[in-house]
């Protein structure tokens, strides 16, 4: 039997009609639509991410917000609002053009004037803002694309502060910066892929995608290159509960939980529907010293201290499955470039008899050791519980302060309460942003030497020179016993395995994420 | 009787100014720092001392105390340091999942109770008094949060029949709002019931052993009408006390059960200020809170006169 020519292609059309909704799409294809829910761990203090150090801020306003730069998957600075930018020879003018037709979610054109207005309010109220603008001498706006700003000395790390995550240097409107004067901003209104919309305190947090965000070209990499906001909406969700949280992801009403305890790990890995999603970026579990208490300025009874810790029984008892610790003397995390094992031999020592010698040599008579920690970060207070009979041991005495967090936060700022007190070092891109290092924060660990290497590392950008400098700093710190680093840790945190497209590298990245199913 | 009312509420005031000067004292000499949470854990102390002093909390105490006083007086409770909106507001704002809430868990407290405190102390010591006395006696002791876990466990994620957590306000959903208040309403009222089971089946006992019983069943009344219309109400002055006391206790309850379950409630906002330290709403709470307890208590008053025409109040 012949079949006409003509026939026989509309029975092929019909055929691939009636089976082309059978074909998957490809599985990493982006899906536009949707609402994502993710279950965070409480309420964030304030939206003003100049205002604050506190991660969750960043977490959600990250979407909202953005900066001159950003950082990649491995934690170089890279252009955001930024078109081209130039340094002059003598690495004291940075010449930054903006990209040009870039709109604020209130559809104003974002200009010179406002990234002046922005960057002079994060200069004087956020940190690393302060650090940086401590070098400036001026900064400029010769024409509306153009900012110019000048240093007083040369500083290696400018575009890394200017794209740090954390207390991020984000841009806003001039006219919000004046609106919010002195105080917090009254309004969150910035260039970023998700808009923000209402924040209703202990229900939600809402962002809408932004539709007139204009998106940069480059391929996506960690927080840099092109944004794409798949999602209709997010609506970040304060669960304080770790099981709520599991349980909601679990029944489908969030698509992602914020920090769930490691613990439950093969337990959710044997659920089909679920991703447990192991943070790529370590953090490290810390006892922070007081050097400006009569005790811990000894550097003998702080070396004492050092010396009797077996630091791997802390870390495992504290985080359990080898996947989420590890030990590792270098301050900056393995994956950095600026990582080194100098000092190693000052790690996990357990070296009772050299600890006692240098409690006798230091001349301490059995005060007893303040160390304020708290059960509200459970590894906080399991470490400071396991690692008092190790000191008891060699003749310390230890008087242990459980109390809330907060507690922990206000005593730690008062140098006559306290010896010690617990705490985590989330990571930094560069070791000038460590607090450890830093002089003015508690702890103060003010070490004449070490402030002259890290005006060094500040200053120099090449690679291979700030880690000769680094190799020294990390050396002096444990041969100072500046404080204690237990270990590196990894959080656990969930999603389900419909959402797509989520990495977590430097922060985590929800605008390039989509979902798959429904 | 409008007198002995009027009396009471203007002790009322003595009551909210023990309690407003004692919360303060409390408050503030509680170490903790709200300008060392909002600035986050990379700030230094220099940072934290210059937001103290911004926000007037460098000023001696007895100078905070009068201005929280004067400015009490005049009806403003203050602004919240982190909400960005007057404490008044707040308040109201959590006030509708918070009285739901309660008024559910006390519903189900009562369904629970009152009868199961009945049957037990009429059928006393057979198998269903030991059953009833056995699941009050666990009411009492199983923490809200793990009974609550359990029925997330059960309901939501095993049997997918309610939403995991959160609310939904009435004025949006009347259905959504019972379905996200019926778990917590059930965590709460199955602690709250067995307090009103055990007072119940006790003064049952008491009353079912009365001379009046005896006549009303001499009379030829069923023994139901004897049960519910002579002894229950007979039995109810001390169940109607522990009900107004329970109030109080889910009050307390829904702290725990606001926060398990994620519902925007006076119980969250008072956990998340003591937590942040956000003293102008811990006060404001506390003033509210204390008022509520003693209303409950002026009203359970009242409705003994109801109950038992020989209350009388002069």
């Amino acid at each position: 039997m012949k079949i006409p020519l003509a026939r026989a292609f509309a029975l092929v059309v019909v055929v691939l009609l009636i089976l082309l909704p059978l074909v998957p799409t490809s599985a990493q294809q982006p899906r536009r639509g949707g609402v994502l829910r993710i279950a965070h761990i409480g309420e964030p203090p304030t939206l003003d991410q100049h205002w604050t150090t506190a991660a969750i801020t960043g977490h959600i306003m990250y979407n909202v917000n953005e900066g001159l730069f950003a950082q990649t998957s491995r934690f170089e600075a890279r252009p955001m609002l930024v078109d081209k930018w130039a340094i002059s020879s003598d690495r004291l003018t940075y010449t930054f053009t903006l990209r040009k037709g870039v709109k604020f979610h209130n559809g104003k054109e974002l200009s010179s004037e406002d990234v002046k207005a922005s960057l002079e309010r994060w200069g004087r109220i956020a940190a690393n803002g302060r650090a940086l603008f401590a070098t400036v001498a001026s900064l400029t706006t010769p024409d509306p694309l153009t900012v110019v700003l000048r240093l007083r000395e040369p500083n290696g790390l400018v575009l890394m502060y200017l794209g740090n995550p954390g207390q991020s240097a984000v841009i806003f409107p001039k006219e919000i910066v004046e609106e919010a004067g002195t105080g917090q901003l009254k309004r969150f209104i910035s260039t970023g892929p998700y808009r923000f919309v209402e924040h209703q305190p202990d229900r939600h947090i809402r962002l809408d995608r932004f539709e007139g965000y204009a998106a940069r070209t480059e391929e996506p990499d960690g927080a840099t290159g092109r944004k794409h906001a798949y999602f209709d909406s997010i609506f970040v969700i304060p669960v304080p509960d770790p099981a709520v949280r599991i349980a909601g992801v679990k029944r489908g009403d969030y698509q992602f939980a914020e920090t769930v305890p490691p613990d439950e790990y093969d337990r959710l890995r044997a659920d089909t529907d679920l991703v447990p999603y192991i943070n790529q970026t370590a953090s490290w579990l810390t006892a922070v010293f007081n050097h400006r208490s009569p005790l811990m300025g000894n550097k003998k009874i702080r070396q004492a201290f050092q010396a009797a810790l077996d630091q791997e029984a802390v870390m495992r008892a504290s985080y359990g499955n080898p996947r989420f610790w590890r030990l590792d003397p270098g301050l900056m995390p393995k994956e950095h470039y600026l990582w080194t094992d100098a000092g190693k031999e000052y790690v996990n020592q357990k070296n009772q008899n050299k600890a006692r010698q240098l409690l006798a040599e230091s001349g301490y008579k059995g005060e007893p050791i303040r160390w304020v920690t708290t059960m509200e970060y459970v590894a906080y207070g399991t470490t400071a519980q396991l690692v008092k009979p190790l000191l008891e041991r060699v003749g310390f005495a230890v008087d242990l302060q459980v109390v809330d967090w907060a507690t922990v936060v206000s005593r730690r700022a008062r140098p006559e309460l306290y010896d010690v007190f617990s705490t985590a070092f989330g990571f930094v891109p560069d070791p000038v942003f460590m607090l450890a290092l830093n002089p003015a924060w508690p702890g103060w660990f003010d070490n004449r030497d070490l402030n002259a290497m890290m005006t060094l590392l500040r200053r120099h950008s090449d690679p291979k020179v700030r880690l000769e400098i680094w190799g020294r700093m990390q050396k002096l710190w444990y041969e100072e016993a500046g404080s204690i680093k237990f270990g590196d840790y990894f959080i656990l945190h969930l999603h389900r395995k419909e959402l797509k497209g989520y990495v977590n590298v430097p922060t985590h990245i929800w605008w390039n994420a989509w979902s798959e199913g429904r | 009787m409008t007198g002995y009312v009027l009396r009471r509420l203007v002790a009322l005031l003595p009551v909210l100014l023990i309690v407003s000067t004692v919360g303060f004292f409390l408050i503030y000499l509680t170490p903790g720092d709200p300008a060392a949470v909002m600035l986050g854990p990379d700030a230094t102390a220099e940072e934290i001392q210059h937001l103290r002093t911004q926000m007037g909390l460098n000023r001696p105490l007895f100078v905070q105390l009068l201005h929280w006083y004067s400015r009490t007086l005049r009806g403003d409770l203050g602004d919240s340091i982190f909400l960005q909106r007057p404490v008044r507001q707040a308040i109201i704002e959590r006030l509708e999942p918070t009285a739901l809430l309660t008024l559910l868990a006390l519903a189900v407290a009562i369904a629970i109770g009152v009868p199961a405190g009945v049957v037990s102390a009429v059928r006393r010591n057979s198998w269903m008094d030991q059953v009833a006395m056995g699941v009050a006696l666990f009411g009492v002791s199983v923490p809200g949060f793990w009974l609550g876990l359990n029925l997330i466990l059960f309901f939501s994620v095993y049997l997918g029949l309610l939403p995991v957590a959160g609310y939904v306000p009435v004025a949006q959903s009347v259905a959504g709002a019972a379905r996200s208040l019926v778990l917590p309403a059930l965590t709460l009222g199955i602690g709250g019931s067995a307090l009103i089971a055990r007072m119940t089946r006790s003064s049952m006992l008491e009353v079912l052993g009365q001379d009046f019983v005896r006549t009303a069943r001499a009379k030829g009344n069923q023994e139901r009408r004897v049960i519910l219309r002579h002894a229950l109400r007979n039995a109810m002055i001390p169940t109607v006390t522990v009900i107004g006391l329970a109030l109080g206790g889910l009050l307390a309850g829904a702290i725990v059960t606001e926060t398990v379950f994620v519902l925007p409630g006076v119980g969250r906002l008072v956990i998340n200020s003591v937590a942040r330290r956000d003293y102008p709403v811990i006060q404001g709470v506390l003033m509210f809170i204390a008022s509520i307890y003693v209303l409950v208590n002026l009203f359970i008053d009242v409705i003994y006169v109801y109950l038992d025409p020989r209350v009388k109040y002069a």
